[in-house]
């Protein structure tokens, strides 16, 4: 099936044109059905949980696999050999990065430019300056990636990678600002939130970036030596840049998968595209949460056809009546073993 | 007016009552351990005999303890150290919200002697630190080692750092449920959490892994039923353990909810558990183990054994630098005299200074 170019195209049209439960259910159940088959330790799992295609009635009952599994097995659904990509996860908990194969990164570009495009920022053709390494510097990097498509489908003249290695190119990024500014010309300034936290203690001066200008702030801080609460980081980024609240973006994805969610305004909700779902999950239980419950997200992804379309994430949120609020990441538990924290050996600090 | 070690350990007897888990159950039990690691109960008060001539401990004027979050009775023993010596105590309480509340129960019931001895302190100063005469520290290598950045080059230092807690049962050729039963109780209490908490289970090769898995899964349903739940963030640990195991094809015992969970692991190599009683099952030759267990050496703490001991086990995490062998069931309650990790507690902590007239022919004491 997903082997074939040919239906891997087909299947990014169903995608594409997918309408309502029903359409998204049969489908999720095709999906599993394929991996269930191809994929042996996510049928294993599948399987201990008594959830097989057969048994399976809605693509709810789906089952998901821990993130942390991605850096024990090979969750990869055609011969490994056959992997044209592979990105790696953060690994900053264990050392050990995971590894998300793909065969092709069709499905992903396509995901990732029409949600970007339908729930994203990226409407009109415009400069983008990203404050990542490029995709041929960091062929790993599924931001990367994701930042590479966006520049060949949606970037205008000047756009460019702003980072080398783990340097802020700051003086060329200093100059495309200025210049962006002088022309009138509305630009997207896109990176990790900890590459904007940097940005804003280089201590440039304030801009006002032309209207229509956006940013996109994407990941956590996960092993960085600063944090910024996400309502702080906004107000400081609209100061720093002269962009409202709304104009700037939160991007919500994962090297695991292929789609993502997005949000805008430091209290927006995350919407995504038709073909994923997110569900908010208790994690005791592994059922649903009510509306207004916290719990973890669960994400099924149609696009994610090589690996996985199921992920239990360490993500925490709150279930609303049309998605969810991203909360952030679950909070760090004390580690075992009679166990100092070592935040709070932070001279004179709180948590 | 300073107060004697007799004196001192006849304020803290009675208190001690209330937290058994101290493992000190009258103030004859503090004497004969300030007696075994002083050489007397009175080593700190007058001149003792010590070879030919005499020797008098003196304790730190001072300790800053830096108090575990997540385990109390390591914060009350750490504290009962300093009580003990009679060092004006500071005791920097974990961040952690609702993580303080057991010290402070532990310090309001002391009598007021004591307890004016003893200042909890909320935030981390390193001036602070530095003004004590003795640190002791419990936490992960990294922690200890950002502690030892701050220290002055005078200062005595205790750092408890990493350790690791496992049961070795040798074969158990069926459901065996006291000996289930104990290490349930091993597992089951702090929540898996501590240094001496078991965080795998060993079993001989021709064991009847399925038979022990029934016996301890009941016994942890039986251990735990009065559990408070688990909070989400470790919910969300167990479930993905649970769901870890699953994937790699193994055979899961588990509770309704996060309680408990028993997992029987093909794979015999040693892989740091989540805690919150999720324990592994493994299978391993004693030459195996022997081989698996290697990492660990040198941050292996407390083994449980079945009792009595043989000499081949014995022998055996001899060779693993283990640091205390005890009896499946007793891993939680090590004696008021233990080596923690390997070392005196209050002997550590002390000086001696020595004086070499009246002759000790004389016997008298000067």
């Amino acid at each position: 099936m997903f082997a074939r170019k040919a239906f891997r195209a087909g299947w990014g049209e169903r995608l594409g044109t997918l309408r309502g439960e029903k359409e998204f259910d049969a489908l999720a159940r095709e999906l599993f059905a394929w991996q269930f088959a191809a994929n042996r330790p996510y049928r294993t799992l599948a399987r201990s949980l008594g959830a097989t295609p057969e048994t399976v009635t809605s693509w709810r009952e789906i089952p998901a696999v821990p993130q942390a599994l991605f850096k024990r097995a090979a969750l990869f659904c055609h011969p490994l050999a056959q992997a044209r990509h592979t990105y790696h996860t953060s690994g900053t908990t264990t050392g050990t990065p995971g590894r998300q194969r793909l065969l092709a990164d069709d499905l992903y570009r396509m995901a990732a430019l029409r949600t970007a495009a339908t729930v994203g920022p990226l409407r009109d053709r415009q400069p983008l300056f990203f404050l990542t390494p490029s995709p041929q510097e960091k062929p790993t990097s599924s931001l990367s990636a994701m930042f590479g498509f966006f520049r060949r489908a949606a970037g205008a003249g000047g756009s460019r990678f702003f980072m080398k290695g783990d340097a802020l190119l700051l003086a060329p990024l200093q100059r495309a600002l200025a210049k962006a500014v002088a022309q009138g010309t509305p630009v997207g300034l896109l990176g990790t939130a900890f590459a904007f936290v940097h940005l804003l203690d280089a201590g440039l001066p304030p801009l006002r970036l032309p209207r229509g200008s956006f940013l996109l702030e994407t990941g956590g801080f996960k092993g960085r030596s600063r944090e910024v609460a996400k309502g702080e980081l906004y107000r400081a980024l609209s100061r720093q840049f002269g962009v409202p609240d709304r104009a700037i973006w939160n991007e919500y994805g994962m090297t695991e998968l292929s789609s993502q969610a997005y949000a805008h305004g430091a209290n927006g909700e995350h919407r995504t595209s038709p073909w994923a779902r997110v569900m908010i999950v208790d994690p005791a239980t592994g059922k649903e949460v009510a509306v207004g419950q916290r719990g973890l997200v669960r994400w099924i992804d149609l696009a994610n056809v090589d690996g996985v379309l199921a992920l239990d994430t360490h993500d925490l949120a709150m279930r609303t009546r049309t998605g969810f609020r991203l909360l952030g990441r679950l909070a760090q538990l004390p580690k075992r073993g009679c166990s100092l924290d070592a935040e709070d050996l932070r001279p004179g600090g709180k948590r | 007016m300073t107060l004697t070690t007799r004196r001192r350990i006849a304020l803290l007897a009675p208190v001690l009552k209330q937290f058994p888990e101290l493992g000190a159950g009258s103030a004859k039990d503090l004497a004969d351990w300030v007696a075994l690691e002083l050489g007397s109960a009175d080593a700190l008060d007058q001149w003792i005999p010590h070879g030919r001539h005499w020797t008098r401990a003196r304790a730190p004027r001072s300790i800053y303890h830096l108090a575990p979050g997540n385990v109390a009775v390591a914060a009350w023993q750490s504290l009962l150290v300093g009580l003990l010596l009679g060092a004006e105590n500071r005791v920097k309480v974990s961040s952690r919200p609702g993580a303080d509340a057991a010290l402070r129960r532990f310090v309001a019931a002391l009598p007021p002697p004591l307890r004016k001895t003893v200042r909890l302190v909320p935030t981390f100063r390193p001036a602070e630190l530095r003004q004590a005469e003795a640190v002791i520290a419990t936490g992960s290598d990294e922690t200890l080692a950002e502690v030892r950045r701050h220290l002055g080059p005078r200062q005595l230092f205790l750092g408890y750092g990493h350790r690791v807690s496992l049961l070795w049962l040798g074969r158990v050729t069926g459901k065996e449920s006291a000996l289930a039963q104990a290490a349930a109780r091993d597992i089951a209490l702090y929540d898996q959490l501590g240094c001496l908490s078991p965080q795998a289970i060993y079993l001989e090769k021709r064991s009847d892994v399925a038979a022990f898995g029934d016996a301890l899964a009941e016994a942890l349903a039986q251990e735990t039923k009065n559990a408070a739940p688990f909070p989400l963030a470790a919910a969300a640990q167990v479930r993905e353990a649970r769901q870890l195991a699953r994937a790699a094809g193994d055979r899961l015992w588990e509770s309704a909810g996060a309680r408990w969970t028993v997992v029987a692991e093909r794979q015999a190599a040693f892989r740091p558990g989540c805690g919150y009683r999720v324990i592994p099952l493994r299978v391993a030759t004693r030459k195996e183990l022997s081989r698996v267990l290697i990492p660990l050496r040198g941050s292996l703490s407390t083994v449980g054994l079945r009792a009595p001991f043989s000499a081949a086990d014995e022998a055996l995490f001899w060779g693993l630098e283990a640091q205390r062998l005890c009896p499946v069931g007793r891993c939680q309650f090590p004696p008021l005299s233990w080596h923690h990790d390997g070392r005196p507690q209050l002997a550590d902590l002390v000086k001696w200074v020595d004086r070499e007239d009246p002759p000790l022919e004389h016997r008298r004491s000067p």
